[in-house]
C-alpha cells in the first residue's frame, strides 16, 4: 500500500513537471506507452490502426496536459479515457456502429484493468530479455516470420531458434510472476 | 513414435496461434499452457520502431510547445522591404477596395479595431511590395502619401485607377527621363505616379513596384538627415534647378529606395509616415534623434513581435523604426463569446436538469435539437447527440458568492454533490445526467 502511495506521489510529480515543462512529457510516455498500446490494440482490427490511435492518444495527451487536474486518479486512467474517446471517434468517422464492448465500462472494471496492466508489463519486459531472445520474439510475434526465416536471418539452426523462443517465453513467464508477485 | 521435444511442441502451438489469431489457445502439455498464454499476448506486442518513432515525434512537438527554437529570424518581417509606406486614411475599408480595383493589390492582412468595422491595421501586396494602412482617428490623424508605382502598362493601370474613382492629374505621356507616366489623386488624399520604363533598362528583378516620393521644403536637409540617421545613399546624379533646388533624387536605404525632390508648384509636402525595418531599432532611434529628429515614441516591444520606435524629422515626415524580433501568430479578432456547446444523449432529461431543476434561463430552443441557456451571462448550448454516451464530460466552472448557500440550494433540489478545495478556492461539484460537471467555486 505504501509502495502504491509512493508510486502515485512519484507520478504526480512527473505530471506536474511535464505541465511546467513539456519536454518532461517523455517520462510519462515511457511509463505509459505499453499501457495505452495494450488498451488500444485489443479494440481495433489491425496493427496500423493501433499505432495510429496510440499516436493520436499521446498527441492529445501532450496537447491537453496543461488542463489535466490531479485528483488522485492514476494518470493512466486519464489516458485510457482519452483512448476510449479516440476509438469512439474513429468508429464514428468510419460510420461504424460502436459494436465493441463499452470501453467506458472496461476502464472502471478492476479485472479488466488488471489484465491490461499485465499485458503492458509483458510488453515492457520484452525489452529486458537477452538480445538474441528479444530478436526472436520480435521477429516471430511482431514480424510474424517463420522459424525457418528467422534461422536464416540470424544464421542459426532452426532447432536453436526454437530453443531461443522457448527460453524467451519461459523467461517472460518467470519475470511476469516476479513483477506481479 | 518418439515423443517430440517441448521446444517443438511449443513451436507448433505458437504457429497455430499465429496463423489463427482469433482462435482459442491450442491444446498442449500442461507445462506449456502458461507459456502459450504469454505467446498469445505477445501477438499484440508493439513494434519497437513505432515506440521510438512516436517518442521522437512527441519530443519534437513538446520542444516546439515549450521553447520556440531560436531560429534565425530576419529583422525584416517576411514579405517586407526596408521601407514601407504606412497610409493613414479615413475610410480604410473603402480604400482597400480602391487599391484592389485600381492597382490589383492583394490584401494580405486586415485587423479590425475591436468591436468595430474600422481597420486597425491592414497590409496589401502590390507587385511584391507592401503598403500598410489603417483608419485615421483622433490619435492618428490622416497621413496620406505620394507613391511612385512601376507597372507593366501605365496607360491600362491609369485607366483602371480613374475608373475606380481616382482623379486624373495628368494622363500618361512619355517623359524625358525615360518613363511613360501618368498621375492621379485618390479621394483619400494620396497621390499616385503610375509609370512604365520605356527608354531605360530596369535592374534585374524589375523596377521597384512601389516607391515613396517625398517633396519636402529643403530636400538637402532631408537627404543629410537620411544619410546620418539611416545610412541612406544617393543613387546617380542630383539634378538641380538653376536656383539650386533638388529636382529629383533617388536614395537607397537597405534593400529599397525612395525619391525626393524639393517642393514646388503643385508638388507640395505630404508629410507621410514610413515604416523602416532596421537591424537595431534602439541604435537607429538614437542616431535619428542625434541627426535632429524628435521622438514620437521610444523603442518598445509590440505584441506583434516587432520592437518599434517613432520619430519625426525636421521636414515633418514620420519614421517608424522597427526591428522584427519574432514571428507571431496573429490574434483572432474576437468580439464576444456567442455560445459553446455541451452534448446530451437525452435532450428532455438535460432540459429538466438545467431548466427545471437548476433554473438557468432559456435563451432559445429548437425542440428535439438543442436549447440554449445563460450561465452567468455566457450562452451555453445543450445539443442533442445520440453518440455522447460514454464520452468524457465537459466541465463548467462558475464562481458563486456563497458556497454554503450553494450547498443548501443543491440539497434542496435533491442534487448530489462532491466538494473539495484547492490552493485559493473551495468548490462543490455536481454532475448532469450526461456526466458533464458543473463546479461551483468560491474564491478565498
Amino acid at each position: 500500500m505504501k509502495a502504491a502511495k509512493h508510486e502515485a506521489d512519484d507520478e504526480r510529480l512527473l505530471v506536474e513537471a511535464a505541465q511546467r515543462d513539456a519536454s518532461r512529457f517523455a517520462e510519462l510516455y515511457e511509463r505509459n506507452f505499453e499501457r495505452v498500446y495494450a488498451f488500444v490494440v485489443r479494440r481495433v482490427r489491425n496493427r496500423a490502426e493501433a499505432e495510429d490511435l496510440t499516436s493520436d492518444v499521446f498527441h492529445r495527451a501532450l496537447a491537453n496536459l496543461p488542463r489535466f487536474e490531479w485528483r488522485g486518479v492514476p494518470f493512466a486512467a486519464w489516458l485510457y479515457r482519452m483512448a476510449a474517446n479516440a476509438i469512439a471517434d474513429r468508429l464514428q468517422q468510419a460510420g461504424r456502429e460502436a459494436g465493441l464492448p463499452s470501453d467506458a465500462d472496461d476502464i472502471e472494471d478492476p479485472v479488466a484493468l488488471r489484465q491490461l496492466e499485465e499485458r503492458a508489463t509483458l510488453f515492457h519486459l520484452v525489452n529486458e530479455l537477452p538480445p538474441d531472445q528479444q530478436r526472436v520474439v520480435n521477429m516471430r510475434f511482431v514480424e510474424q516470420k517463420s522459424i525457418r526465416e528467422i534461422a536464416q536471418a540470424l544464421r542459426r539452426s532452426e532447432g536453436a531458434v526454437k530453443q531461443l523462443q522457448f527460453r524467451a517465453l519461459e523467461n517472460l513467464r518467470a519475470r511476469m510472476r516476479r513483477a506481479h508477485a | 513414435m518418439p515423443k517430440r521435444s517441448l521446444n517443438q511442441q511449443l513451436d507448433q502451438a505458437v504457429q497455430a496461434l499465429l496463423s489463427r489469431p482469433d482462435s482459442l489457445l491450442p491444446a498442449a502439455e500442461a507445462e506449456l499452457a502458461p507459456l502459450l498464454s504469454v505467446a498469445a499476448d505477445l501477438r499484440d506486442l508493439p513494434r519497437k520502431e513505432f515506440r521510438e518513432q512516436l517518442k521522437s515525434d512527441l519530443q519534437r512537438s513538446s520542444s516546439m510547445a515549450t521553447q520556440p527554437k531560436p531560429q534565425a529570424v530576419s529583422y525584416i518581417r517576411e514579405g517586407f522591404h526596408t521601407i514601407t509606406p504606412y497610409l493613414i486614411v479615413p475610410g480604410a475599408a473603402e480604400f482597400l477596395d480602391f487599391l484592389k480595383a485600381a492597382f490589383g493589390a492583394k490584401e494580405r492582412l486586415r485587423i479590425p479595431r475591436p468591436g468595430t468595422e474600422l481597420v486597425m491595421h491592414a497590409e496589401v501586396d502590390l507587385g511584391g511590395y507592401i503598403i500598410e494602412l489603417a483608419d485615421s482617428n483622433e490619435q492618428f490623424p490622416p497621413r496620406p502619401a505620394e507613391l511612385h508605382l512601376y507597372v507593366s502598362d501605365a496607360d491600362a493601370t491609369f485607366a483602371r485607377a480613374v475608373a475606380a474613382g481616382a482623379t486624373s492629374m495628368f494622363e500618361p505621356v512619355d517623359q524625358p527621363y525615360g518613363d511613360r507616366e501618368g498621375y492621379v489623386k485618390d479621394k483619400f488624399g494620396n497621390q499616385w505616379y503610375i509609370a512604365t520604363p520605356i527608354s531605360w533598362t530596369p535592374p534585374a528583378g524589375g523596377p521597384p513596384a512601389v516607391q515613396p516620393v517625398l517633396h519636402p521644403r529643403g530636400a538637402d536637409q532631408l537627404m543629410e538627415f537620411l544619410k546620418d540617421a539611416f545610412d541612406a545613399e544617393i543613387l546617380g546624379d542630383v539634378p538641380r534647378s538653376p536656383e539650386g533646388a533638388v529636382l529629383h533624387v533617388t536614395m537607397r536605404i537597405g534593400d529599397n529606395t525612395l525619391e525626393i525632390g524639393d517642393a514646388h508648384g503643385q508638388f507640395q509636402p505630404v508629410p507621410c509616415a514610413l515604416h523602416l525595418y532596421v537591424p537595431d531599432c534602439d541604435a537607429l532611434y538614437q542616431r535619428a534623434l542625434g541627426a535632429g529628429a524628435t521622438s514620437i515614441e521610444p523603442p518598445n516591444d509590440k505584441p506583434y513581435g516587432d520592437r518599434e520606435a517613432g520619430v519625426k524629422d525636421a521636414s515633418g515626415f514620420t519614421w517608424y523604426i522597427t526591428t522584427h524580433l519574432r514571428d507571431m501568430a496573429l490574434p483572432l479578432p474576437i468580439r464576444r463569446l456567442d455560445f459553446f456547446t455541451i452534448r446530451t444523449a437525452n435532450l428532455e432529461r438535460a432540459r429538466r436538469f438545467y431548466v427545471d431543476t437548476l433554473q438557468f434561463p432559456v435563451l432559445d430552443e429548437n425542440k428535439g435539437e438543442y436549447f440554449r441557456i445563460a450561465v452567468a451571462g455566457v450562452p451555453v448550448c445543450v445539443d442533442y447527440d445520440a453518440n455522447v454516451a460514454g464520452q468524457q464530460g465537459n466541465q463548467i466552472g462558475v464562481v458563486v458568492s456563497h458556497l454554503g448557500f450553494t450547498r443548501e440550494a443543491l440539497r434542496g433540489r435533491g442534487i448530489q454533490f462532491t466538494e473539495g478545495q484547492r490552493a485559493e478556492e473551495t468548490w462543490v461539484a455536481i454532475k448532469d445526467p450526461d456526466g458533464h460537471e458543473i463546479i461551483f467555486i468560491q474564491e478565498k
